[in-house]
C-alpha cells in the first residue's frame, strides 16, 4: 500500500522555556489505512493532530500529504486548503444549522445541485434520516457524534483526523459507533488517523498504532506487535496488565525468578523483560509438573476466566487461567512459560527497583 | 490587523494634538498649571462620582438583569424592553427633569405637597448619570447571564452548594468579562460626560475642562486638564485589563448551549414588581412626564418644519456612524480574543482611548487636523461620522468582546478544516453566534450618537442642527417648551431603534 501523510520531526513548545510538547514525531499513514496515535493524556498526541490539520504550527518537522508538503520549517497550508477532514472530540457542530445544513456545510467541492442528495445519502447512512432537521442541541451525544462525522466525510477527503471522538459515548454505545465507523471508513476508501488514550480503543479500532509518550513515539506496530512484542517498559505497561521480571540474558535464554525463560530476540547481561498474565499458566504442584513452584495470594473470577496474584520466591506475578482448573488461597501451584519473554529496550532506572508485579 | 491599526492612530491623532498644545506653554507655567490644589479638587470629585455611578448602576442592573434571564416572571420581554429605554434620554434632561421634580416649587411640591430638598451637585450627577447609563450593564449582563453553561450551576448544585452559594461562587465570576465591559463603558462615561454635571453644578475634570474651552479659552489649562484624564482613563484601562487577564470563559464541556431552566419568585414576586417599579419610574416615567410638561406649555403648532429637518440629521449622521462602529469593532474585538498577545492587547485598549478623550478635545484635535492634513474634509458629514465612530468605538467593543468569549474556537476550526478561508470560517461559524453582541454594540453606538451634543457642535456642517444640539440650545435659553419635541422626537426615535433590534432577535429564539 502506498503512503499517504508523512510525518518527518515534528517538534512543538507552547513557551520558548518549556519543554517539547511534541518532540521528534514521525510516522506514516498508509493508504485505506487507520492509524492510532495512543498514550496517556498530556503526552501531545492532541497537539500532534492539530498540527496536521494546520491549526498549530510546529517548530521544526515536516507534515506531507501524497507527496506535497503541507508543513516545514519555510512552507505553511492553511488548513483550509490541506482537504484533511476533522472530528472534534466536543463535535462542534454548529449551533446555528439544523443536521442537514451541518453536513451540507462542507461541501463546497461538490457540484451545487449533487450536494443536497450526497448530504442525504450520508445522513441516512449514519441512520440519522428522522433528525435531519433538528438543532444540534436536540441530540444525544451519539447522534451529534455521528453527524460530527457525516460532516468531516461529506467533502470525501482522503485523510479523516479523530480527536478521540468516542470519549464522550457511555461504554455500549462507544463499541457499537466504533464498528460503524470503522466500516464506514473502509467502505469509503478513507484513510484515518485517531487520537485516543484507551488502549483497548486503539487495539480494535486501528490498522497500525503508534504510542506516545511525553511527546516522544516510543513503538509504531500493528496492535499484535505493540501489545505482545512491546519495545519498551512504558508501552508494555500502558496496553494493558504485564509482569515485569528483571533478568540474567545470555543469548536466546534468560535466568530469572520464575525460572529460565526463552526470549523473543537475543540480549545480553542484565536486562527487563515483559510477559503478559496470559502467556503464565499453572499446574497443581508435584514433581512432574514443569515451573517453578510458587503459592497463591488472590483470586478474581471474571466468568470466562481468572487472574491469580501468585508469589514466587520473594515476588510476586500475575497470572491468567482459564476457569478448569481452579486453585484456591494458599494452594501450592507451579507457575510456567507459555510463550518467549519480551525483552524491553530502555531500562529506566535501577531495574533491580522494579517491582516484579505491575498492575495498571 | 489593518482596521485595528487604522483605528488606533485616528484615535492617537487627538491625544498628540493634546500634547503639542500642553507643551506649548513654558515649563514654569506648566509646572503652575499641574501643581494646582484645584486638580486635587477636580479629581476626587470625579474619582468619588465615578465610583459611586459604578456602584449604584451595578445596584439597579444586576437584579433586573437576572429577572429577565432567569426567572418565569411574565411580562420579560417588554421588562427588557423598558430596561433598555432610559438610553434614549439625553443627560440633560434627566438632569432638568430631577432638578424640576424635587425642591421648593417643584413638581412634587406643586402636585403633592412635598417638599423635598433640590438634589443637585454630587448625589444630583450620581442620581442623573446612574438612571440613564445603568443599560449598558444591564445589557452586558443579560447576554453574559444568557450565555452561561447551566451544567456548571448544576454541577455546583450536586457538589452540595445552595443557590445563593452558586450564585456568588459560580455565576459572578463567571459575569466577570461581562460586568467589566460594562463597568468601563460606564466608568469612562462619567470620565467624559459634561451634560449632567454641569446642569448639577457639581466640578468634574471634564466639566472645567468645557469651561476652559468654551469660557474662559484658556486652551493650555484645558489641555492639561485633558491630559491629566487621560491619565485616569489609562489606569482604568491598566487595571481593567490586569482584572481579564487570564480569563478564558468559552464553555469547555461538551454537547450543546442549552438555556437554564427558569425559577419562580415566589415571595420575592411583589417586592420585585415595587423595585421595578421604583427603578423605571425614576427613569423613564420622570423625564418623560418632565417633557410632557413643557409640551404642555406650548403655544402654536407642535411640530414646525424645523423637527423634521433636525430629525433627518440626526438620522444620516448616527446610523452610518453606528454601521461603520460595529465592522470596526469586530476586528478588534476578534484580534484581542483569538490571538491574544500584548500587541493586540494594547491595540484594543487604545481604541478605548477614544471613548475616554473628552469629546470636545476630540473635535477639536480632529478641527485642526483635518484643516492641516485635509482640508477638503472640514466641516462635512463625513468627518463627523469619523468622530463618532472613533468617539463610541469603546461602546462597541466591549459587547461584541463579551460575545466572541462565549464562541468556541473548535467552531472556527471545524470550518477551516472544511475547505473554509479563515474569514469565510469566522463569517459562517463564529459570525450568526454573536448576532445578540452585534445588536447590542450598534444599538449602543445609535443611542449614544443621537444624543452627542459637543462633537456635534463643532464638527457638523454649516446648518446641519441634530435633534440634541436643537434640545440643548433651546433648554439653555430656558425655552423648555421649544426643546421639548426635539426631546421628545429623540425618545421615540431611539426606542423604535431598540425595538426593531431587539424584535429581531427575539424572533430568532
Amino acid at each position: 500500500m502506498k503512503e499517504l501523510l508523512k510525518v518527518e520531526g515534528l517538534s512543538k513548545c507552547f513557551k520558548p522555556d518549556h519543554c517539547k510538547v511534541v518532540n521528534d514525531v514521525g510516522f506514516e499513514v498508509k493508504k485505506h489505512e487507520i492509524f492510532a496515535l495512543l498514550g496517556p493524556s498530556g503526552c501531545g498526541k492532541t497537539t500532534t493532530l492539530r498540527i496536521i490539520a494546520g491549526f498549530e504550527h510546529s517548530d521544526e518537522g515536516k507534515v506531507h500529504l501524497n507527496g506535497k508538503t503541507l508543513a516545514s520549517s519555510d512552507q505553511y497550508t492553511s488548513p483550509e486548503d490541506r482537504g484533511i477532514g476533522f472530528v472534534f472530540q466536543d463535535y462542534a457542530l454548529f449551533p446555528h444549522l439544523s443536521v442537514f445544513k451541518n453536513v451540507l456545510f462542507g461541501m463546497r467541492n461538490i457540484p451545487r445541485e449533487k450536494r443536497g442528495e450526497h448530504a442525504i445519502e450520508l445522513i441516512c447512512m449514519m441512520g440519522m434520516r428522522e433528525y435531519m432537521h433538528r438543532k444540534p442541541h436536540e441530540l444525544s451525544g451519539g447522534q451529534q457524534q455521528r453527524v460530527a462525522l457525516a460532516r468531516a466525510i461529506g467533502p470525501m477527503p482522503e485523510l479523516i483526523l479523530l480527536d478521540e471522538p468516542f470519549s464522550n459515548l457511555d461504554a455500549v454505545l462507544r463499541q457499537s459507533t466504533r464498528d460503524e465507523v470503522r466500516l464506514l471508513l473502509k467502505k469509503a476508501g478513507m484513510s484515518a488517523l485517531l487520537v485516543t488514550h484507551d488502549q483497548e480503543e486503539a487495539l480494535s479500532f486501528a490498522d497500525r498504532i503508534a504510542v506516545m509518550n511525553e511527546g516522544r513515539i516510543e513503538q509504531i506496530g500493528t496492535p499484535e506487535d505493540v501489545y505482545y512484542r512491546p519495545k519498551t517498559q512504558f508501552v508494555a505497561k500502558f496496553l494493558g496488565t504485564t509482569n515485569l521480571i528483571p533478568a540474567d540474558a545470555n543469548g536466546a535464554e534468560a535466568k530469572t525468578d520464575i525460572g529460565q525463560l526463552t526470549l523473543n530476540r537475543p540480549a545480553q547481561g542484565k536486562i527487563l523483560v515483559s510477559i503478559r498474565p496470559e502467556h503464565l499458566t499453572l499446574h497443581k504442584d508435584d514433581n512432574n509438573a514443569p515451573g517453578t513452584s510458587g503459592e497463591i495470594l488472590s483470586r478474581d473470577f471474571k466468568g470466562h476466566d481468572i487472574t491469580y496474584r501468585v508469589r514466587v520466591k520473594t515476588r510476586e506475578c500475575l497470572v491468567h487461567t482459564d476457569n478448569r482448573n481452579t486453585f484456591q488461597l494458599g494452594d501450592r501451584v507451579k507457575v510456567s512459560v507459555l510463550e518467549p519473554a519480551v525483552v524491553l529496550d530502555k531500562i529506566e532506572e535501577d531495574y533491580s527497583k522494579v517491582e516484579l508485579l505491575e498492575v495498571l | 490587523m489593518l482596521p485595528a491599526v487604522l483605528v488606533c492612530l485616528g484615535v492617537l491623532i487627538p491625544f498628540s494634538y493634546l500634547l503639542l498644545r500642553a507643551l506649548e506653554a513654558e515649563m514654569a507655567i506648566s509646572l503652575d498649571l499641574i501643581i494646582r490644589s484645584r486638580n486635587i479638587t477636580l479629581l476626587t470629585n470625579t474619582l468619588l462620582l465615578a465610583a459611586g455611578v459604578l456602584v449604584a448602576t451595578l445596584l439597579i442592573s444586576l437584579p433586573l438583569a437576572w429577572i429577565t434571564t432567569r426567572t418565569t416572571m411574565s411580562g420579560k420581554k417588554a421588562l427588557t424592553l423598558l430596561c433598555v429605554m432610559p438610553l434614549a434620554i439625553p443627560g440633560y434632561v434627566m438632569a432638568y427633569a430631577l432638578l424640576g421634580f424635587t425642591g421648593i416649587g417643584g413638581t412634587l411640591d406643586q402636585l403633592f405637597g412635598i417638599e423635598l430638598p433640590r438634589i443637585s451637585g454630587y448625589w444630583g450627577s450620581l442620581l442623573a448619570i446612574s438612571l440613564y447609563t445603568f443599560p449598558y450593564l444591564f445589557l452586558n449582563m443579560r447576554s453574559g447571564l444568557l450565555g452561561l453553561d447551566p451544567s456548571l450551576e448544576e454541577v455546583s448544585r450536586s457538589l452540595g452548594y445552595k443557590p445563593h452559594q452558586v450564585f456568588y461562587r459560580v455565576i459572578l465570576p463567571q459575569l466577570r468579562p461581562a460586568l467589566f465591559a460594562g463597568a468601563l463603558i460606564i466608568g469612562l462615561y462619567v470620565l467624559g460626560d459634561f451634560g449632567a454635571v454641569s446642569l448639577m453644578r457639581f466640578e468634574t475634570f471634564s466639566y472645567a475642562i468645557y469651561l476652559q474651552y468654551a469660557a474662559s479659552y484658556d486652551r493650555v489649562y484645558a489641555a492639561w486638564l485633558a491630559l491629566m484624564l487621560f491619565g485616569i482613563t489609562l489606569t482604568v484601562l491598566i487595571i481593567e485589563y490586569r482584572l481579564l487577564r487570564g480569563l478564558f470563559f468559552s464553555r469547555t464541556g461538551s454537547g450543546n448551549q442549552r438555556l437554564a431552566r427558569p425559577v419562580s419568585l415566589g415571595k420575592w414576586k411583589y417586592p420585585s414588581f415595587l423595585y421595578i417599579g421604583i427603578v423605571l419610574m425614576a427613569s423613564i416615567i420622570l423625564p418623560l412626564l418632565t417633557i410632557f410638561h413643557w409640551i404642555g406649555q406650548i403655544q402654536g403648532p407642535l411640530f414646525g418644519s424645523g423637527l423634521m429637518a433636525a430629525l433627518g440629521s440626526s438620522l444620516s449622521a448616527s446610523a452610518p456612524a453606528a454601521l461603520l462602529t460595529t465592522t470596526l469593532a469586530v476586528p478588534i474585538a476578534y484580534i484581542s480574543v483569538r490571538c491574544p498577545s500584548k500587541v493586540t492587547q494594547a491595540l484594543e485598549r487604545v481604541s478605548y482611548l477614544g471613548y475616554a478623550t473628552p469629546p470636545l478635545a476630540l473635535a477639536l484635535a480632529l478641527i485642526f487636523f483635518t484643516l492641516s492634513a485635509s482640508p477638503f474634509l472640514y466641516q462635512t458629514l463625513v468627518l463627523l461620522i469619523i468622530a463618532y465612530t472613533l468617539h463610541f468605538l469603546a461602546e462597541a467593543v466591549g459587547p461584541v468582546r463579551s460575545a466572541l468569549y462565549q464562541a468556541s474556537p473548535r467552531l472556527e476550526e471545524a470550518a477551516r478544516s472544511l475547505g473554509y478561508n479563515r474569514f469565510l470560517a469566522f463569517f459562517k461559524s463564529t459570525f450568526p453566534l454573536m448576532r445578540g453582541g452585534l445588536i447590542a454594540a450598534a444599538a449602543f453606538v445609535f443611542l449614544s450618537a443621537m444624543k452627542e451634543l459637543p462633537i456635534t457642535f463643532l464638527l457638523a456642517p454649516i446648518g446641519f442642527e441634530t435633534l440634541a444640539v436643537n434640545v440643548w440650545s433651546y433648554s439653555a435659553e430656558a425655552m423648555f417648551a421649544q426643546a421639548a419635541p426635539y426631546a421628545l422626537t429623540i425618545l421615540v426615535f431611539s426606542s423604535l431603534f431598540v425595538g426593531l433590534l431587539f424584535a429581531k432577535e427575539w424572533k430568532r429564539s
